[in-house]
């Protein structure tokens, strides 16, 4: 019987075997690279199924990914029995939140004023922040201690969003582009229109910026939800510790030193639930992440 | 890089009406109200940075030549390089100094490495859809926050019943596997691929924004000419991905190794089994925090004298990046 097959032209069956060939390509790579993304969802996976074994499961010596009875019982733990983690969540909602805002309003203005107004030194003040970027911070968290001691602003949440929200130059410089690479015409008009310096801002300029302020209230967000050391540094007392510090300090010495691992599920929902935040946006976002970083790289 | 080219010129002059002298007052008088209103849009972020970043830096370098110790009033006597020439004969910054550049060693390369490999990976995926997910990824841990990552790779490393050495036994037969961070020999590695973990992403996106910037009619112009896929990597990819190298090595440069990472993973009270753990970064740290009269000037001498390295491992870098010929 003849097939089909050698009815085929030579032409066709060849690349036939070029698409075979170039499909195994295809499936060689993505082992490759599943290989290496394994390894970076490793600890997610692990954190998953620890929150969701029971304690019984939590038990057997041998530490296994899978589940065979889910249960939710670690989270209800975290949120109804841990008030010391609903404390810390909303701390550093607060902080993240007024950082972010704080941050975007005074970039928004500065970057403004980088691009589109013309002052004495203007150039001049714009070089000099993004240099003073890369100088290295003798001082470290030394200084900042001091100052902020000096300020009253030790032990105190509007700390943290202030010097959060200080790290201005990338932000400005992220702003400037943004204003740079708006057409100046809307402007103009608005001027034109009576409208003055700030209302043009405002009203004109500023909603057209918005991609701009995304990417720079992302970036803020990320680095803030989940900073470690300085807040290490300038909070003592529990009340206002962070997700970013208490994540580290809740299940301190009940983990795993003594061997009692039946905090582990508890610590693995607490982990999970931490950066929820962070993980949600940046997956609703993850396109203006690599804006950012285009940006970024003109500098 | 692209240089910041662009409309540095503000709104066009509005043409005055009226008299000469009339126009030249109302010039004037509009150009020194925009160099006001340009002030004070600057202010409030130039008064968050000044005090909270451009003050520090001044301060910290002050510090560092004065014998300030923090818990004693009043007490902070400059006193010249003392500080540097007791870091020069102080054994134990010498040894956290040595423990930094084992980290480096590894971390760097590593980071470098893996991201453009990763990178090379993800780019060859057409599909938009599929590639977005392995992106995501792939930055997952860098959005992370630190504390959540290092713990959770404390409980996987954990020497009895962490799954790392879980599957070291059963699934690749070695009977006994390191006991990672619980063994002085393993910290220093243990802590810098951690830490590789946790930041490839941003290299993993920085090459890929270099890769995709690449015009594909190079490589269809090279396999046309016959070219491999080997020699398409060294002649086109290479070559052209120059000025990401540039940035990636130069945000790397330096010898590493802050406190964050040891402080999280050991606790305040000791840097790892026989304080194996201890960085630099953590050395000065506990110097400035924890130890005795908190000898502030000694750890701003130490700080200093470790961002001048980076700076200067930096700025080679960026050097031999810039310098060498596209050929």
């Amino acid at each position: 019987m003849t097939t089909r097959a050698d009815a085929l032209p030579r032409p066709g069956s060849r690349n036939l075997l070029v698409k075979l060939w170039e499909r195994r390509r295809g499936i060689f790579l993505r082992v490759v690279l599943w290989s290496f993304l394994a390894l970076f969802l490793l600890p997610f996976i692990w954190a998953l199924s620890a929150s969701l074994k029971t304690r019984q499961e939590l038990y057997v010596a041998l530490p296994s990914l899978i589940t065979w009875e889910p249960t939710l019982a670690n989270y209800t733990y975290v949120l109804r029995r841990m008030p010391a983690f609903i404390t810390q969540f909303t701390n550093s909602s607060i902080v993240t939140t007024g950082a972010v805002v704080l941050q975007v309003a005074v970039t928004s203005l500065a970057g403004y004023a980088f691009a589109r107004l013309r002052f004495p030194g203007r150039d001049l003040i714009f070089y000099s922040l993004i240099l003073l970027n890369f100088v290295p911070r003798a001082g470290g968290l030394m200084v900042q201690y001091e100052l902020m001691s000096f300020l009253g602003l030790r032990n105190n949440l509007l700390g943290l969003i202030l010097a959060f929200a200080a790290s201005v130059p990338i932000p400005i410089f992220i702003m400037r582009q943004t204003f740079l690479n708006l057409p100046s015409a809307f402007e103009d008009a608005a001027l034109i229109d009576g409208c003055n310096r700030f209302q043009a801002f405002l009203l004109v300029m500023l909603p057209m910026a918005t991609g701009g302020m995304l990417v720079v209230g992302l970036f803020e967000f990320i680095r803030v939800w989940g900073e470690y050391l300085f807040t290490l540094t300038m909070i003592d007392y529990t009340n206002l510790y962070t997700l970013g510090i208490g994540i580290a300090m809740n299940f301190m010495g009940m983990a795993l030193e003594d061997g009692e691992f039946t905090s582990y599920g508890a610590e693995a929902a607490a982990h999970l639930l931490t950066s929820a935040p962070v993980l949600l946006v940046f997956i609703l976002f993850q396109r203006m992440f690599i804006r950012g970083m285009m940006e970024g790289l003109k500098l | 890089m692209r240089g910041v080219a662009g409309n540095l010129s503000g709104a066009p002059e509005r043409t005055p009406s009226g008299g000469v002298w009339q126009a030249a007052r109302r010039g004037w008088r509009s150009r020194w109200g925009m160099a006001m209103l340009g002030y004070l849009f600057i202010l409030p972020a130039m008064a968050l940075y000044l005090t909270f970043s451009a003050y520090p830096l001044v301060r910290g370098v002050m510090i560092a030549f004065s014998d300030y110790r923090f818990l004693i009033p009043n007490h902070q006597p400059f006193n010249g390089i003392n500080n540097f020439v007791e870091m020069w004969n102080d054994r134990v910054f010498w040894e956290s100094f040595r423990r930094s550049l084992h980290y480096t060693v590894i971390y760097t390369p590593l980071n470098v490495g893996l991201g453009l490999l990763i990178a090379l990976l993800i780019s060859k995926i057409r599909h938009p859809l599929e590639s977005a997910v392995y992106r995501v990824i792939a930055y997952l841990p860098v959005v992370l926050p630190i504390a959540v990552a290092l713990l959770l790779w404390k409980q996987l490393l954990h020497p009895q019943f962490g799954y790392i050495n879980y599957f070291l036994r059963e699934y690749m037969g070695i009977a006994r596997p390191p006991a990672w961070l619980a063994d002085p020999y393993w910290v220093v590695p243990t802590m810098a691929v951690a830490a590789v973990w946790k930041h490839v992403g941003q290299n993993i996106l920085l090459f890929l924004i270099g890769l995709y910037n690449i015009n594909t009619e190079y490589y269809e112009a090279a396999a046309i000419d016959g070219a491999g896929q080997w020699r398409q990597f060294t002649d086109i990819t290479l070559p052209l991905l120059r000025p990401t190298f540039t940035i990636v090595l130069v945000l790397t440069a330096g010898v590493l190794g802050t406190a964050e990472e040891s402080l999280i993973l050991f606790g305040v009270t000791q840097a790892g089994p026989e304080n194996a753990g201890m960085l630099v970064g953590r050395y000065a740290y506990e110097i400035a925090f924890f130890v005795g009269e908190r000898r502030w000037g000694y750890a701003a001498a130490i700080n200093l004298a470790m961002g001048l390295v980076s700076m200067m491992l930096a700025a080679i870098v960026f050097r031999l990046a810039r310098g060498e010929r596209m050929e």
